[in-house]
């Protein structure tokens, strides 16, 4: 054996092990860490600003939940406008119709129902609502059953349940209070009205097989059209729920709100998809009439159809 | 190949190249298992990354909710969460620590109260916020070791709440990596092992034959057949093998070549010496010859003289039986040499040589000295052949030397193994140049018609024969000295 191969048979196996140590080293070093995007700019949030104006807003969701579809906007108005906004719980309507009254509210989300009922007993005004697909500040509450049940008059709910939202809203006392009561047979059992907090939840256990039918607002429905539910009726339009402000609400700022939203330039279009599904379509000046005059139709029962509501405070 | 070579000292073509190739499969393997453990690392690594990105991220909803609560309460947001995070803390096993910062980067909440006081800022907070997405890292702690942490953003829209850190250890993950790494190790060790062993068998089975082979040629004998199992199937060995078998059969030709010349050469040797004895017998006769012709011619001119006759008569009878002996003697040298073996005693037959010569050494007055050894035992040869030799060897020195040399002879025992007999004269010698080729046949240096140059040729194959030597001393001017060693032999 010559001196060359001896080196060799002891260098490689040793040059052998080295490198594997190293690997070692290197395979279990896990350190490393992520790089941070290059920004320029100032950072989003506008705070510094004397005046926080609040809006406020009641909702059943969680609060990151109603965050995720309210912040946007108010994000936007916060950069459109000289004013800074911020979003405000209300556990209850009642909690913010007070707030609005007293001027710790700018401004606040109200449900037409609830609206309605608070707007001849405290100092609220109606001045923007969302519109819907057609164009208009309007919805429609449908009735809603599986594709699968053979739907022909109210009466085949006969005993059976009925989905229906929070009781706090239209979709949640149109069937029960408004419909049935007028048309329904004496002696015949009434269907059994289950309440869910949520719109979707409601076709949800529809399609689930839960109930036999739901009622729902029109906009929620058509999100599940071809997914195994049919409408089966349709309500009069109803005015979309408003933004309200208080006696005391600064009329500048509400007019800046006002003009923003209404004239949401069309490259700013896309903004609009982060925004809660209600405000997709923008928003349209409304006055306290439009609200006045359709209590009043319910008030004289002259409601096209069969359909006719009591407001009961 | 000579770096190689030097490297691993193999012989074998097939099982250099097999070597080789051995050794190419390893490295290759060896780098498929690295680039292997290269990407399950990765993905471990990457798995453990996301699995930490959404844990934080599930977390960090439970954080804002927390916020908002606060807000809408008028709560302080650190008494809400320090209790959670605590509570959180004790619930997850693998999670280090919890760290909120608000959005300038004050620390608000630290799971760990020292870390409260020893980290109260970070310094990337508004970037995270800024950039909106997760920033994670692995990095070693001196109290929580290794750590995977993320950096996540608490944020809706444009509305900052700060940052939520989550430090998750990484032992685990390290400790999967080191798994894979070992059990790669012990893949590639055996798998090495393994292909060095097929290797080892299958060079060792391919060099066989080929060591068969050359033990069976180192045990060769020309004339019988190699001791060798040709392999059942073909390749460079048996082609080996082939090859050798076809160089025997030439070998076994050109041998039977020379006997054959050779035994040619022992007759044409045999016919010169008796053309050269002829003459010389010619001449032996002729004296004789010519006394009974001057016998003849006086009786026949005076036949009454009965007692000149009877005289006459005498000394032609003592004539012809001169004659008679030296035909008796021609006759038996002239007889075909047998190759029959029997007790030859070297004395006799030297005498029976001296005895032939007699007359020509007293012609030439050349003085003979002999000096046989009378113990010397007897050999097994043939006495006829060595006769020849003997006869070949006082030739050659009765032709060297002059009128009135001096030739001697003498027998002996060397070692107790062999016998010898030498022979010596005081003729000219042979100088150095033409010692090398005195063996040779047809060497001569005499004139043409004295001499063959077949004499020591003949002699030396006759004694090679019967396993003896011959040896030549001499110094030109002084003589030489031709010594037969025969071995002694076992009695048969
Ligand atoms: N005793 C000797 N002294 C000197 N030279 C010798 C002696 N013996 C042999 N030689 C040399 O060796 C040569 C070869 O000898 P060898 O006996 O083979 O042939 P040769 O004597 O020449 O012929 P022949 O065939 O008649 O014997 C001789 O020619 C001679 O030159
Ligand atoms: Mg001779």
């Amino acid at each position: 054996m010559t001196v060359k191969s001896k080196f060799f048979l002891t260098a490689l196996p040793l040059l052998f092990v080295l490198f594997s140590i190293f690997l070692y080293e290197r395979m279990l070093d896990i350190k490393f860490t992520d790089v941070l995007p290059n920004i320029s700019g100032q950072p989003r949030s506008g705070i510094g600003d004397s005046i926080v104006y609040k809006i406020g807003v009641v909702s059943r969701f969680s609060p990151s939940l109603l965050y995720r579809g309210y912040q946007p906007l108010i994000s936007y108005l916060n950069s459109q406008t000289p004013f800074h906004f911020e979003l405000r719980l209300n556990k209850t309507y009642s909690e913010a119709v007070q707030q609005l009254a007293s001027g710790e509210l700018e401004a606040a989300f109200l449900g037409t129902y609830v609206f309605l009922k608070y707007m001849d007993v405290q100092p609220i005004h109606a001045f923007l609502a969302p519109l819907s697909s057609d164009g208009q500040p309007h919805f429609r509450i449908v009735l809603i059953t599986r594709e699968d049940f053979p739907y022909k008059k109210l009466t085949d709910f006969s005993g059976q349940r009925i989905g229906v939202p929070s009781p706090l809203s239209f979709s949640g006392n149109w069937l029960q209070k408004y419909i049935l009561p007028k048309v329904w047979p004496a002696g015949m059992p009434k269907p059994q009205f289950v309440s869910y907090d949520f719109h979707h939840t409601v076709v949800q256990h529809l399609i689930r097989n839960d109930l036999a039918g739901g009622v729902v607002k029109d906009r929620v429905a058509e999100e599940y059209a071809g997914k195994g539910i049919r409408i089966v009726r349709r309500s009069r339009y109803i005015p979309a729920s408003p933004l309200v402000r208080g006696p005391a609400s600064d009329q500048r700022v509400i007019e800046a709100i006002s003009d923003v939203l209404t004239r949401i330039p069309d490259r700013k279009r896309m903004v609009l998809k982060e925004w809660d599904a209600e405000f997709r379509h923008g928003f349209v000046r409304v006055k306290d009439q439009l609200y006045k005059k359709f209590k009043q139709e319910l008030d004289e029962g002259e409601m096209s159809g069969f359909i006719s509501f009591h407001i009961s405070h | 190949m000579g770096l190689f070579h030097s490297i691993f000292p193999i012989k074998g073509i097939r099982a250099r190249l097999l070597v080789a190739f051995g050794a190419m499969l390893v490295i290759l393997f060896w780098i498929i298992s690295f680039l292997i453990l290269n990407q399950w690392r990765r993905m471990i690594l990457t798995n453990a990354e996301e699995q930490v990105e959404s844990v934080t991220r599930a977390f960090s909803i439970f954080v804002i909710e927390t916020f908002i609560f606060a807000e809408s309460n008028q709560m302080k947001v650190d008494d809400a969460l320090d209790y959670y995070i605590r509570d959180y803390l004790a619930r997850e096993p693998r999670l280090r620590y919890i760290a909120i910062y608000d959005p300038q980067g004050t620390i608000l909440v630290h799971s760990d109260p020292q870390r409260f006081i020893y980290t109260p800022h970070d310094s990337l907070a508004p970037l995270i916020l800024q950039s909106g997405k997760a920033l994670n890292r692995a990095y070693q702690d001196a109290d929580y070791g290794w750590v995977i942490e993320s950096a996540f953003p608490l944020q809706i829209a444009s509305k900052n709440w700060g940052v939520l850190r989550m430090g998750f250890e990484a032992g685990s993950v390290r400790k999967e990596i080191q798994g894979l790494f070992y059990s790669l190790l012990m893949f590639a060790a055996i798998i090495t092992v393994f292909a060095l062993i097929l290797l080892y068998i299958l060079s060792g089975y391919l060099t066989a034959s080929l060591r068969k082979l050359t033990t069976a040629i180192d045990r060769f004998e020309i004339d019988k057949p190699l001791n060798f199992e040709q392999p059942p199937y073909e390749d460079e060995i048996s082609l080996l093998y082939q090859h050798f078998t076809r160089m025997q059969n030439r070998l076994q030709e050109s041998q039977s070549k020379v006997m054959e010349i050779q035994r040619q050469i022992y007759q044409a040797e045999k016919l010169a010496s008796i053309g050269r004895l002829a003459s010389g017998v010619a001449h032996e006769i002729n004296n004789p010859l010519n006394g009974i012709k001057s016998c003849l011619y006086a009786i026949n001119r005076d036949p009454d003289d009965h007692c000149q006759t009877a005289e006459y008569l005498k000394l032609i009878d003592e004539g012809l039986q001169h004659i008679e002996t030296i035909v008796t003697k021609l006759l038996g040298f002239a007889r075909r040499p047998s190759k029959s073996r029997e007790a030859v005693n070297l004395n006799e037959a030297l005498k029976k040589v001296l005895q032939l010569l007699e007359f020509r050494f007293s012609q030439k007055q050349i003085r003979l000295s002999l000096k046989p050894d009378n113990n010397l035992p007897p050999i097994q040869a043939d006495s006829q052949l060595m006769q020849e030799v003997f006869m070949n060897l006082l030739l050659n020195s009765y032709d060297a030397v002059s009128e009135k040399g001096h030739i001697s002879v003498m027998s002996g025992i060397e070692d107790n193994e062999r016998v010898f007999v030498r022979i010596t004269d005081n003729g000219p010698g042979i100088d150095p140049e033409d010692q090398k080729k005195i063996f040779d046949p047809f060497f001569t240096t005499k004139e043409p018609g004295e001499g063959t140059g077949l004499g020591l040729s003949v002699s030396l194959s006759i004694v090679q024969a019967h396993g003896g030597t011959i040896e030549v001393q001499s110094q030109p001017g002084r003589g030489c000295e031709f010594k037969v060693i025969l071995p002694i032999g076992e009695e048969k």
